[in-house]
């Protein structure tokens, strides 16, 4: 929890009902905590944000409109974030890639949760690929290399190598988005 | 330096979007937030997209969206054809669903009548230490109920975890096991104590306690 933050002192007046943080947060942590992940490639990080994210939100989640929650929630998740970024000094290591799966040093409760469900559409996604898309994508996310060495390593044009990434990744997002949410 | 990912069309991402219809800009938009995931934008359009990330929620759950994307296709290629899903869990029924969101309406129903009964007699009667502590731990429970009971059904959502399923030792066990919470978040504690001390705050001023 941000210095900042523990210095708050919750404002006079109402407070947002519980089970209304509650609700928000079912509704929204998970996505939440993939977009905080995102920016600080950290699983404990991300964890603490999330918590300090949820903190504000029933300390101040008064003061906001229920039609702009979600976005409010996204708002103060990035600046916790940011600010984290920048106290812990964590900005250079930005360009770093996120290990994905679990050979990470994270432990598996420090690990996004995911859906089997999600995991099955994107297998069977993955399976319809063109073969050389297949490729690229298993090395650039499974392997973990970027798109330079994968061109230099396939001997196409860096180019090549991305075009078949995006092509994958649209095609693989299209079989996620189509997915039943309940 | 690395050279990020200039001269190729739609990792720039935000010129050149006039004429482009929404369906290509929402690509543009997956693709630059995957690229960004991915590490693979060179240090001014990484900073490009966290200007765009402060002010726009679209950007933001495109970057969610990659994040998933990413961690699903990691779990996919690795399990790589071991994955092995219990027949239960293709047959979601919407009976589940009911009996999530039941749990959810359980849990606040629960909440509320803590702060009512047992929490606010405490404040009343106790040191204040003691309220809080009651109801934290009659929070904690209802909060582990409840996240037991959303685990145990397969088509809630955010809460369903994947990682303990994809392990080859762990196909057996339920996937929920390792998910059970001891203690209530500490968000939803303060948000229960905030209520618990304004109706504190209402009863010792005479006023009747408002409950949603």
């Amino acid at each position: 929890m941000s210095d900042r933050q523990a210095k708050h002192d919750p404002p006079a007046g109402e407070m947002l009902d519980p089970s209304i943080v509650a609700a928000l947060y079912i509704q929204h942590a998970e996505e939440l905590r993939r977009f905080l992940l995102g920016i600080l490639r950290d699983a404990q990080l991300t964890s603490d944000v999330l918590q300090a994210t949820f903190v504000k939100l029933a300390e101040r989640g008064q003061e906001t409109r229920e039609a702009t929650r979600k976005a409010w929630l996204f708002r103060v998740a990035y600046h916790e974030a940011m600010a984290i970024r920048r106290r812990e000094g964590v900005g250079d290591k930005i360009l770093r890639r996120v290990a994905w799966h679990t050979n990470g040093a994270a432990g598996p409760a420090e690990e996004p949760l995911l859906r089997l469900e999600a995991v099955e559409l994107v297998r069977e996604a993955l399976e319809e690929l063109p073969p050389e898309q297949r490729q690229v994508v298993r090395m650039r996310i499974y392997e973990e290399k970027t798109f330079a060495v994968i061109a230099k390593e396939l001997k196409i044009p860096l180019g090549t190598a991305l075009a078949r990434m995006r092509s994958a990744v649209m095609k693989l997002r299209g079989k996620l988005d189509g997915r039943s949410l309940g | 330096m690395r050279k990020g990912l200039k001269g190729l069309k739609g990792v720039k991402g935000e010129k050149g979007w006039k004429g482009e219809n929404v369906n290509e800009r929402e690509n543009q938009l997956e693709w630059t937030a995957f690229c960004y995931a991915s590490g693979e934008l060179n240090p001014a359009e990484a900073e490009q997209f966290e200007l765009r990330l402060a002010d726009d929620q679209e950007a933001r759950e495109a970057l969610a969206r990659a994040v998933e994307l990413t961690q699903v296709v990691a779990a996919a290629e690795s399990t790589c054809g071991d994955l092995t899903a219990p027949a239960a869990r293709k047959q979601k029924t919407s009976w589940t669903t009911r009996l999530s969101w039941m749990a959810i309406g359980g849990l606040a129903a629960l909440v509320l009548a803590m702060v009512w009964s047992g929490g606010l007699a405490q404040f009343g009667n106790g040191p204040e230490n003691a309220g809080i502590s009651s109801v934290n731990d009659a929070l904690a429970s209802a909060w582990s109920a409840t996240r037991i009971e959303l685990g145990e059904s397969s088509d809630v959502g955010p809460l369903h975890p994947l990682t303990a399923a994809i392990s080859d030792d762990d196909d057996d066990q339920p996937a929920t096991d390792e998910l059970v919470v001891v203690d209530a978040p500490a968000w939803m504690t303060i948000a229960i104590e905030g209520l618990a001390s304004e109706m504190m705050d209402q009863d010792e001023s005479g006023d009747e306690p408002v409950v949603n």
